[in-house]
């Protein structure tokens, strides 16, 4: 026997023994009491086909006319076809930017002159009392705001030197001055965020958007992910998860270095065709374990194998910056061949023009603690602005001049703020300046997608430790993003476990006041 | 908050007590009913001690129901009318249990009997379900008038418009009527005419004019909905933000009750609240609901569109589907599916047509002859097609427009100054087209209240776009 055969019959052993995983008591029991009927019944029904796998659309191209109640797993579900929103949208897409590390609100758009009077002082029992932080001990000192902020644009909202070019297009921007969370690590933070929970398990964000209203161009996944290279966010791959949702509508993340999904190119000597038939096969033993086993993950399986044969052909394609005019990579700011935020900005903005309904984007390096010159709020934390500054002010203008900002939907934000303290890790003085994690106020700041332009929303107290009115939480920005797509996140709901499930859990409200 | 004495305890069980007559009694019935057919003829034996268990409870619920009417404030019609249907029902159900102890339960006074304990256990019942829950109760779920409408009356001109009787008085009707007026005084409150409201309730007064943040009336509303002290009670229908807003704002002014809205200061906070009551704003103050979306699509009903041309546009890989669930309106995209011959398709839908996307789609001035048939549109956007100004003089004819997308069309700025200008447009994009820049302020002038997006933008070169902060050494 030849290596390759024995190769080969290794293989078929470790198939047979993956379909007697699936062999459970019930099927036994079932093959016993109909088996010989069935074995008699195969043989008359050969010529008849297999009318029972009509369910196995895919995303072949059918319309799913109506989702109709979501909750309930018929439907369409498992299925990227577009599908309708609840009521009239104001955003088809959503380009959310996550500065995962949460970058400092006090240096960039929450301008606390009182905070200046008190720096160098020591932390007032008060506000430490009752309260936990990540590494603050003791009674730390207070850390006035490390930049000169200005009124900016008509709307006068206040923004720092850090971002002169965002500076000048305060005008279209809505900010959440008041945001709180209750999460102080960066892990369940950005969970919280991302998929309305601060554990593992949910869907995120992305996957519910996915899942109510599918792609509108069917040779690209619906969710696609962009990381800046470097570090990955704490919380990992799950903050893009599909959860307990079908997992075609799980994040797709893609490199923007190399290629930019890992393997899409056919391997040598092997032809689109021959592709094209191998995924064929394969796909058809795939419906035919559907029809015996009814496992809604083999459906998933087969369209995503029908997904990542035409991504072969759209996703390089639409992932190649290089296209762009020279004018368009001066703006962004571009540094083609590298993997870096203001590539993917660029991306983003390619990808929602294709039809692609919500591109999620994560910067790394945000986590001004000051243990090190790069996490230094005077040092690394500036860089990390500048390098973002530039990338965002073009994507909101590009977006704008195309006539995608009426409805696209941008959000920039962290999984929470920073203290007005500067931090004392265990009770030290670190090297460098920096502020601890702070959960009871942040900003984040939206534009485009029937959000009011040039607005603030919300105001924290005379040295941004807590909001004083317009508080919003996770929830609230999750509730007003299905909004503006569309869905009353009260409703939007998967069943799962016996229950309805939906991102804003039991909490959430529309912030109605932030829409145009 | 003051102790509830052992008789209030007591009292306050009658709401859950008065459920154990209902069941008990209906079980005795059923079993009277049924034990007349020979085949549960055994049940019969069941009857009288089922029925004495339904007396005493009633008898229970009697006591604490009086208890609880002699410490409460509900509508007193209302309330003795429940207490004497609760008494005759007492009454009733024990001359029932009497005969059925003496085995003649079954003969006609005992089914007499049994159908008033039935008649009187129903009206019973539903007076004290519109003494807890209101008297709209049962009706506002038939009409759906409790949830959904605008519960402010639009007014052609808010300025106008008097700041009690059309905007305080309805929200105060919807929100706190049904406890605190006229058939009911929790907590001694009545908030149905100003004297009422000026004596406040049995803890004091709720209104303090010219200052909304110490009014009690307004702290309730603000606490959080699961706060037990909350304003309308969980469950209820709550105030959105801008009607809380208009609340406060009126306070604030002095709570007076008989000032217009143009002789009060109108501070920019309430400025979108108040426009929002007027007609045709397209603002809405409700919650989000559908009806309350500015106009994305007309209001008035449609019928369904052409299935057909429907069917037809999806086969060819066209996304056309409804612009919502339970909406006959559509929006089309061609997502880059180059099909100018698909394009006469929609002439059959085009009273539901209202967001048409062209971009990429091949088309041309020809594909305008059709289009501009769909009156009902209000997005187009033909970015990136052939569409020269023949086809935009055409598009005109779309008075409904609100979004017009031309980027990287040969449209001159010729073209657009012959184009009847849509009467709501808000937005015309013109990147990459070959309007020059000497036509613009006309073209400003001719298209007033839209913006014009020529594009273009340039991001000035910065020394922090490349420049590094390092740390200083020494």
């Amino acid at each position: 026997m030849t290596s390759k055969e024995l190769h080969n019959q290794r293989l078929l052993k470790e198939a047979e023994q993956a379909v007697t995983r699936m062999y459970t008591r019930r099927h036994f029991l079932q093959d016993c009491a109909m088996g010989f009927g069935a074995l008699a019944l195969g043989s008359f029904l050969q010529s008849c086909g297999r009318g029972g796998s009509s369910g196995v659309a895919g995303g072949s191209g059918g319309v799913a006319g109506g989702a109709g109640g979501f909750g309930s797993p018929a439907g369409g579900v498992g299925s990227l076809a577009p599908r309708m929103p609840m009521f009239p949208a104001r955003a088809k897409r959503v380009i959310y930017l996550h500065m995962a590390g949460a970058p400092s609100q006090l240096e960039l758009f929450d301008y606390k002159p009182a905070l200046q009077q008190l720096d160098g002082q020591n932390c007032p029992q008060s506000l430490l009392e009752g309260k936990r932080f990540a590494f603050i001990r003791g009674v730390p000192k207070m850390l006035g705001p490390q930049a000169h902020f200005q009124q900016r644009g008509e709307s006068g909202a206040w923004i720092s030197e850090h971002m002169p070019h965002l500076a000048t297009i305060a005008d279209e921007l809505c900010f959440l001055k008041a945001m709180t969370t209750d999460q102080f690590n960066h892990a369940p933070a950005q969970l919280l965020v991302q998929t309305g929970s601060p554990r593992l398990g949910r869907p995120s964000m992305g996957s519910w958007v996915t899942y109510g209203l599918g792609t509108e161009n069917e040779n690209l996944p619906g969710f696609v992910v962009l990381t800046s290279g470097g570090k990955f966010p704490d919380a990992g791959k799950s903050i893009w998860g599909s959860g307990f949702l079908p997992s075609v509508y799980q994040g797709v993340q893609c490199r923007s270095e190399g290629d930019p999904v890992l393997f899409i190119e056919d391997p040598q000597g092997m032809d689109r065709d021959i592709r094209k038939a191998s995924i064929d096969a394969i796909n058809k033993v795939n419906e035919e374990e559907h029809v015996k086993f009814g496992d809604p993950e083999i459906l998933s399986r087969i369209a995503q194998y029908e997904m990542a044969y035409k991504m072969q052909v759209s996703v390089p394609e639409t992932m190649n910056i290089n296209d762009e005019p020279a004018y368009i990579h001066e703006m962004y700011g571009t540094q083609p061949g590298k993997a870096c935020f203001a590539n993917n900005v660029l991306l983003a903005r390619r990808l929602v023009e294709k039809g692609v309904r919500f591109v999620q984007l994560f910067d790394w390096g945000w986590d001004s603690h000051g243990t090190e010159a790069n996490l230094a709020i005077d040092v690394g934390f500036i860089n990390k602005c500048r390098q973002v500054d530039r990338s965002v002010t073009a994507l909101i203008l590009d977006l704008k001049q195309r006539g995608l900002l009426e409805d696209t939907l941008v959000i920039w934000g962290g999984e929470f703020g920073r203290t007005p303290m500067m931090e004392n890790r265990d009770g030290k003085q670190n090297p460098f300046k920096g502020r601890d994690h702070h959960v009871d106020a942040f900003t984040v700041w939206m534009a485009g997608g029937g959000i009011k332009k040039g607005f603030s929303y919300g105001e924290t107290d005379e040295i941004g430790y807590y909001p004083i009115s317009g508080k919003t939480t996770p929830f609230d920005l999750q509730a007003t993003i299905l909004n503006q797509l569309g869905f009353d996140h009260e409703k939007f709901t998967y069943q799962f476990q016996g229950r309805p499930f939906r991102l804003t859990d039991v909490f959430g409200k529309v912030i109605e006041d932030i829409i145009a | 908050m003051y102790l509830l004495t052992i008789t209030d305890l007591i009292a306050h069980l009658h709401p859950a007590l008065v459920h154990l007559p209902i069941g008990i009694l209906l079980i005795a019935l059923i079993l009277q009913l049924l034990a007349t057919k020979e085949k549960f003829h055994s049940l019969g034996a069941a009857i009288p001690i089922v029925l004495l268990a339904g007396v005493l409870s009633a008898v229970l619920s009697c006591i604490t129901g009086f208890m609880l009417y002699r410490s409460s404030d509900y509508d007193k019609a209302l309330v003795s009318w429940h207490m004497w249907m609760a008494l005759a029902l007492t009454f009733m159900a024990f001359a029932l249990c009497a005969r059925s102890f003496s085995g003649r339960a079954f003969d006609r006074t005992g089914k007499w009997l049994g159908a008033g304990v039935l008649l009187l256990l129903t009206i019973t019942g539903h007076l004290g379900g519109s003494l807890t829950h209101g008297e709209d109760y049962l009706s506002g779920a038939l009409d759906g008038s409790s949830e959904g409408v605008s519960i402010v009356p639009l007014v052609a001109n808010v300025q106008e418009a008097a700041v009690y009787d059309s905007i305080v008085k309805p929200m105060l009707a919807v929100g706190c009527y049904s406890c605190h007026g006229s058939r009911k005084q929790k907590g001694g409150l009545r908030l149905d005419n100003p004297a009422a409201i000026a004596k406040g309730g049995k803890d004091g007064i709720v209104l303090v004019a010219g200052k909304a943040d110490s009014s009690e009336l307004i702290k309730r509303m603000l606490l959080p909905e699961s706060d037990d002290h909350h304003m309308p009670p969980k469950g209820h229908r709550q105030l959105s933000r801008g009607q809380m807003a208009l609340l406060s704002w009126w306070i604030d002014q002095g709570a007076d009750y008989t000032k217009r809205v143009k002789e009060l200061p109108q501070p920019e906070k309430v400025r979108p609240a108040l426009l929002g009551l007027q007609k045709g704003s397209g603002l809405g103050l409700g919650s989000g609901s559908p009806s309350d979306m500015p106009a994305v699509i007309p209001e008035e009903a449609v019928e369904p569109g052409d299935k057909k041309a429907i069917a037809g546009l999806r086969a060819a890989g066209v996304v056309a589907m409804p612009v919502a669930q339970n909406s006959n309106y559509l929006m089309v995209n061609f997502s880059g599916v180059r099909g100018a011959a698909l394009v006469p398709l929609l002439l059959s839908l085009r009273k539901q047509l209202v967001q048409l996307d062209l971009s990429g789609a091949g088309v041309g001035d020809s594909a305008m002859e059709v289009v501009k048939k769909c009156v009902a549109l209000r997005y187009v956007n033909l970015s990136n097609t052939g569409v020269t100004d023949r086809g935009v003089v055409m598009l005109g004819d779309l008075q409904e427009l609100r979004v017009l997308n031309l980027v990287g069309t040969r449209v001159t700025g010729e073209g657009l100054l012959s184009m009847l200008p849509p009467k709501h447009l808000h937005a015309l994009y013109l990147y990459h087209t070959r309007v020059e820049g000497r036509y613009w302020e006309k073209l400003k002038g001719l298209f007033k209240g839209a913006v014009l997006d020529s594009g273009g933008y340039v991001l000035p070169k910065l020394v922090t776009d490349t420049a590094v902060v390092r740390v200083k050494v020494g």
